[in-house]
């Protein structure tokens, strides 16, 4: 049998071209090599992942298949409820016109929905490795992608931020990242603390002042305190309250809006100056 | 046993996996552990193979997984060849005839040597500040080690049919 010793020689070439590339990303240098490697693949790894996408469906219809019921059910009392909750905006809404005019207010204040635009993008693959911490989209810089920018799919549902921007891609590290950190504050009882992802896919609220008070099934939305993050963007709910005398800070698990696993198309959200 | 393997065959299975692995493997397996594909075949093909050759495969998909990825640059092109390195030497070290259960054996372990140079770099090197949890880290152990124990043998299977 053939003895396969890497020859040292071998061994420390290898080493050394690994150090030359993290030195080159370190110093910025790797982004255009990314690029290409990206835009190669790109046509076999958006149809592979368009191809994924449809396998997914059928499972996760199949696997849902016994909750229909139910949940449309649900779903009908929420529509009642929501179309009673909507009835009563529209009436302060005009309420609100009214006393602003009574009080000469300037219209200078968009509403946080006009103040947002939103620009369509498909991903094109997800991290390696497995623990759902990233995914890459098909825009970039050329179609005025920043770091840090906010992404959301359908109805404001926020699932992570940029964090790296090549030309025509972007990487978008989600919400379920231990190492990402949005600040965001409960919708009812306005309690300010950074939602953190943990390993296995979920999230927290972490940070909140023993004084704020906890709710179960709070809405859980983005606070607007980060540059390039809209105020009132969805991203949970309270699912169950952490909370000890003897700790400084209250936290709370968090019930994602986003069913991660099977996004196809998301939103970039970009906050315009109003 | 012949050394070299046909990379025209070979590549195209490798990047099929690769694909299926940053696509239809991330998205069914989300929030579980998902089988790294890729891993198992580079090990399978690297034990059967002349090694040193196979280096530079194991580096070009290790560079790829970092593109990928969004973890610390460098960790998967490290982790992947530094593994290869150490599953090559106790290959030499200990395989003195070809025994198909050993180099299966030795490529199940090449699952749980792979792991604890990836956690030792991300933890110690590259000094990540995210807090780990023991279970965690310890459940994608055992599920990689369980996802190597029953792909390696067929993976090698094709690699035997499929070698010059």
């Amino acid at each position: 049998m053939q003895k396969s010793v890497i020859g040292f020689r071998k061994f420390i070439f290898t080493l050394f071209i690994i150090f030359v590339l993290l030195t080159l990303n370190s110093w910025g240098y790797l982004q255009g090599a990314k690029n290409a490697v990206l835009f190669l693949l790109s046509p076999v790894q958006s149809q592979s992942q368009s191809s994924s996408n449809v396998f997914s469906n059928f499972f996760y219809t199949i696997s849902k298949i016994d909750s229909f019921k139910d949940e449309n059910e649900k779903l009908q009392e929420e529509n009642l409820s929501l179309t009673y909750e909507l009835s009563k905006s529209d009436e302060l809404q005009r309420e609100n016109e009214i006393l602003r005019k009574q009080l000469k207010f300037e219209e200078n204040l968009c509403g946080e929905s006009d103040c947002i635009d939103f620009q369509m993008g498909r991903i094109i693959g997800r991290s390696p490795d497995g623990y759902g911490e990233f995914i890459l989209i098909d825009l970039g810089s050329e179609n005025g992608v920043i770091n840090n920018q906010a992404v959301a799919i359908t109805g404001g549902v926020m699932i992570g931020k940029v964090v790296e921007v090549f030309s025509d891609y972007s990487r978008v590290m989600l919400v379920v990242s231990p190492e990402s950190s949005v600040n965001c504050l409960t919708q009812t009882t306005r309690a300010n603390g950074l939602v953190r992802g943990k390993y296995g896919t979920g999230a927290r609220l972490e940070m909140i002042d023993q004084s704020k008070e906890l709710v179960q099934g709070d809405l859980i939305i983005t606070s607007g305190l980060e540059t390039d993050i809209p105020k009132g963007l969805l991203v949970g709910k309270i699912q169950n309250i952490e909370e000890s005398p003897n700790t400084v800070f209250k936290s709370a698990g968090i019930e994602l809006f986003a069913d991660l696993g099977y996004v196809e198309e998301i939103f970039l959200v970009k906050q315009n100056a109003g | 046993m012949q050394d070299k393997i046909n990379y025209y065959i070979f590549l195209p299975i490798i990047f099929f996996l690769f694909f299926l692995e940053t696509t239809f493997v991330a998205q069914i397996f989300y929030g579980n552990f998902p089988p790294s594909l890729v891993l198992i075949f580079l090990f399978a093909a690297a034990l059967l193979t002349r090694s040193s050759d196979f280096l530079y495969v194991v580096f070009v998909f290790g560079f790829l997984f970092d593109i990928f990825s969004g973890i610390n640059f460098g960790i998967f092109t490290l982790s992947f060849v530094l593994a290869c390195i150490i599953l090559c030497y106790l290959k030499a070290k200990f395989l003195k005839e070809e025994s198909f259960i050993k180099i299966a054996a030795l490529a199940i372990s090449g699952a749980l040597i792979y792991n604890l140079i990836y956690f030792f770099l991300l933890i110690v090197i590259f000094n990540t500040d995210a807090s780990f949890e023991l279970n965690f880290v310890g459940k994608k152990i055992i599920f990689d080690l369980v996802y190597a124990a029953v792909l390696t043998y067929p993976v090698m299977w094709l690699i035997s049919k499929k070698r010059q």
